[in-house]
């Protein structure tokens, strides 16, 4: 106790060498206010809604009963749910490195300040701007089988003999998936990253090549070092959002064949408004929340220890 | 609806990552500083991370409280507010009545709210808790039992009562809207299923006259299916579980069979005449008869091949005839009821609109007068029928409008023979009817435990309590 009030005392002398009045707090705080509204309106009060509700029988209508943590019981002892929780984490890991790696090389070639270099920066970005819903749909048509454009492409070009059921079992649908997600959100990786490299002076690149580094070893020992910090980040924006991942699976698999594609948010949107079990559905997303807590945590920690 | 609003979620989401992380990454680059300060941009990033973290969680579970309406509730006294699902007939219905109150002198006008099928449920359950529900609402009948269930509807028990028509309105429909005991909701509009298929395509394949039975569904299909031409004798959405309830069902109850028994507390699904009517399209399927990956197939992929010649045969409902008619004239086609095995019993669903005064709506009587309107033949006949839309009253079935379209009379013969599930629970069928279908679309099993299995997790959904 004696510990944290001599940090906080000490932080207050930092701010007062600083310059710091009191009155500058007021008008600090005025410009923090909105924000700060604005989280707890939209975020804070929904999350704490939510948390209590995983602890009532929460029908929507009727009087709302504390049932403690049998809504949590049940979630533990739900198959689907583990096996939502399971499929996920599985997709999360399958779709990670496609997107990075696909990112990285368009970086790559489209880092060099040559002209209508934008053009293709833009072409690679484009995807991300297309809502999820409609980039779902576009690449549903093009996986139809027999007639979506991708089959007729590949049997035009002799590369196959028979149409490809896409969508068809958990793998395909999965890997059909992985594909319309990568090329959608690169884009976006690529730009996260593009403003990593803008950081990085020149004069450290030509340094090294006059010493005789070749690109490769640029891009080893000066490029990816450099650029950690933005891949930490990229690489956390992805895996959140392959983990909360769900309009592609609404649209092109309804979680099917046979649940084999459910993920565990189509799984609590599913009970939440489809069968209206509002507390079950509270209790998973806080215990979702409690395992992106943890990965994030993890992510960060083990990203971080590359900082300097 | 809800892929909009879900996205806008997840990008208000990024960006608030990218602020976040932007701010701790900045505080830790500074560099030099006392311990204290180190300490304080360590604690200044522990903080953006859990901001980061509980943004991304909130945002998610946001989903699961808040969708609240903003249009409809809590009506000014002299508006009656009706929310119906988009396609239904009934804002031509407001368009009248409103000119029958102005004539009328009336100081009541209703206005209507169309909401996307999926987000009715949705939006009525916001509205529910925020006590702000409309006046008047109108959905699918599969959904009235268990908003009555909960009390959301008003007991129209005495109104029902009074309607000159009750007894000559559709009785599987008339039951969708009773819970223990009392009428909660009025069949509005009726849509029934039936088999849709493509004459040409039946006479260049040399058959002269439609199914009427399994076996001859089955050579006809043969006789249809041509890969070739990316043609096929009949197709099936099997990632489609409205599709499975609407015009697959029919086949087993043609056939004798239930999905629900009749207080519908325990599935009949593992039945054999449930499980035959299953080996039928597995085999239909095993023979190259449906479309490729029908399995995953959805409702529109299969729709679009019907109505651009692909298909032979499909199960459809009314609402098609209007369709056809219109946006596809060139395509010639047949109705046919869905028949059992050997072809002496049909089977059809029962789908459709129910209107129902939500408990507390501010204008009751004003409300029951639109419904007495809507059930009156200038609507049922002058309007449903007029538009292609079966009216659920009997007396209204005959009509000049059928008269001129034969495509109608086999639907009058499905609608005298349509059923649907009584259940609080339907929305949750539709996942082990789904999986059912996708796993014997898939040959993951026999008929036989692919519906055992479906009526073990059928039943589990009925025994549970949340």
């Amino acid at each position: 106790m004696v510990a944290v009030v001599r940090k906080i005392k000490g932080a207050l002398k930092l701010t007062q060498r600083r310059g710091y009045h009191p009155d500058k707090g007021f008008k600090l705080a005025a410009f923090i206010f909105p924000a700060v509204a604005i989280v707890v309106l939209f975020f804070g009060i929904p999350l704490t809604l939510t948390a209590v509700m995983s602890f009532f029988h929460w029908p929507l209508n009727g009087p709302k009963v504390f049932i403690g943590f049998s809504n949590y019981v049940r979630a533990f002892t739900d198959a689907q749910f583990w096996d939502s929780i399971g499929y996920t984490a599985l997709y999360t890991i399958i779709v990670t490195p496609p997107i990075f790696v696909t990112a990285f090389i368009m970086m790559l070639l489209t880092e060099r300040k040559l002209p209508g270099m934008a053009i293709f920066r833009s072409i690679y970005f484009v995807p991300f701007v297309l809502s999820m819903v409609a980039s779902s749909l576009i690449w549903l048509n093009m996986y139809n089988n027999p007639f979506g454009i991708i089959d007729y492409v590949l049997s035009s070009l002799h590369i196959i003999s028979h149409p490809i059921s896409w969508i068809s079992s958990g793998w395909m649908s999965t890997i059909s998936i992985v594909i319309m997600i990568t090329w959608k959100t690169s884009g976006f990786t690529m730009m996260i990253l593009l403003a990593g490299m803008q950081g990085i002076s020149e004069e450290v690149l030509e340094a090294a090549s006059v010493d005789g580094a070749t690109y490769f070893r640029r891009l080893i020992y000066i490029i990816i070092p450099l650029l950690r910090r933005y891949i930490a980040l990229s690489l956390v924006i992805s895996v959140i959002g392959s983990f909360l991942g769900f309009d592609q699976f609404f649209v092109m698999t309804n979680g099917g064949p046979s649940n084999e594609t459910m993920t565990i948010v189509y799984w609590i949107f599913q009970n939440a408004f489809s069968y209206f079990h509002t507390g079950y559905s509270s209790a998973m997303s806080v215990i979702l929340l409690t395992i992106l807590m943890g990965i994030t945590v993890v992510q960060l920690k083990f990203l971080g220890g590359l900082e300097d | 609806m809800t892929g909009q609003w879900f996205e806008s979620a997840v990008e208000t989401r990024l960006h608030s990552f990218l602020l976040i992380y932007d701010t701790t990454t900045k505080i830790s680059k500074v560099q030099g500083g006392s311990k204290v300060q180190k300490k304080a941009q360590n604690i200044m990033s522990k903080v953006g991370v859990v901001s980061l973290i509980a943004v991304t969680a909130a945002s998610t579970v946001a989903c699961g409280t808040s969708n609240s309406s903003s249009s409809g509730g809590g009506v000014a006294s002299q508006t009656v507010t009706l929310w119906v699902r988009t396609g239904t007939p009934l804002p031509d219905v407001v368009k009248l009545f409103n000119q029958k109150l102005k004539k009328q002198g009336s100081k009541y006008t209703v206005k209507v709210v169309e909401l996307p099928n999926q987000d009715v449920p949705t939006k009525f359950s916001a509205a529910i808790a925020a006590n702000q529900v409309p006046d008047l609402i109108s959905m699918d009948v599969v959904l009235a039992p268990y908003f009555a269930s909960i009390g959301a509807f008003k007991n129209l028990q005495s109104f029902y009562n009074g309607l000159s028509m009750k007894d000559q309105m559709i009785q599987s429909m008339v039951n969708q809207g009773q819970y223990k005991g009392g009428q909660y909701a009025i069949p509005e509009d009726a849509d029934v299923s039936a088999i849709l298929y493509n004459k040409t395509l039946f006479a260049q394949a040399g058959i002269t006259k439609p199914p009427s039975n399994w076996q001859e569904i089955l050579n006809d299909a043969k006789k249809l299916t041509d890969p070739a031409k990316q043609q096929y004798g009949y197709v099936y959405p099997g990632s489609d579980g409205g599709f499975f309830m609407f015009t697959f069902l029919p086949y087993i109850w043609a056939n004798g069979g239930h999905i629900l028994n009749s207080t519908g507390t325990k599935s009949e699904l593992n039945q054999s005449s449930a499980v035959d009517a299953l080996k039928f399209f597995q085999k239909m399927n095993q023979e190259g008869l449906m479309e490729p990956n029908a399995s995953a197939a959805t409702a529109n992929q299969v729709t679009s091949m019907f109505e651009n010649g692909h298909a032979g045969m499909i199960g459809e409902g009314t609402f098609m005839v209007d369709t056809l008619d219109t946006q596809f004239p060139n395509l010639k086609y047949g109705v046919v009821p869905i028949p059992n095995a050997d072809g002496s019993k049909y089977g059809s669903f029962a789908g459709g609109d129910e209107i129902a005064i939500p408990a507390g709506a501010k204008n009751p009587k004003i409300a029951e007068e639109f419904i007495k309107f809507v059930l009156s033949p200038q609507v049922q006949v002058d309007l449903f029928a007029k538009n292609g839309d079966l009216p659920v009253v009997k007396t209204d079935f005959q009509n000049k409008y059928f008269d001129q379209n034969t495509a109608y009379k086999p639907f009058l013969t499905a609608l005298e023979n349509s059923q649907v599930p009584y259940t609080t629970q339907y929305n949750q069928l539709y996942n082990p009817v789904t999986s059912a279908m996708q796993d014997a679309l898939q040959n993951k099993g026999s008929a036989q435990s692919i519906f055992d299995t479906a009526t073990q997790n059928i039943n589990k959904i009925l025994n549970s309590s949340h």
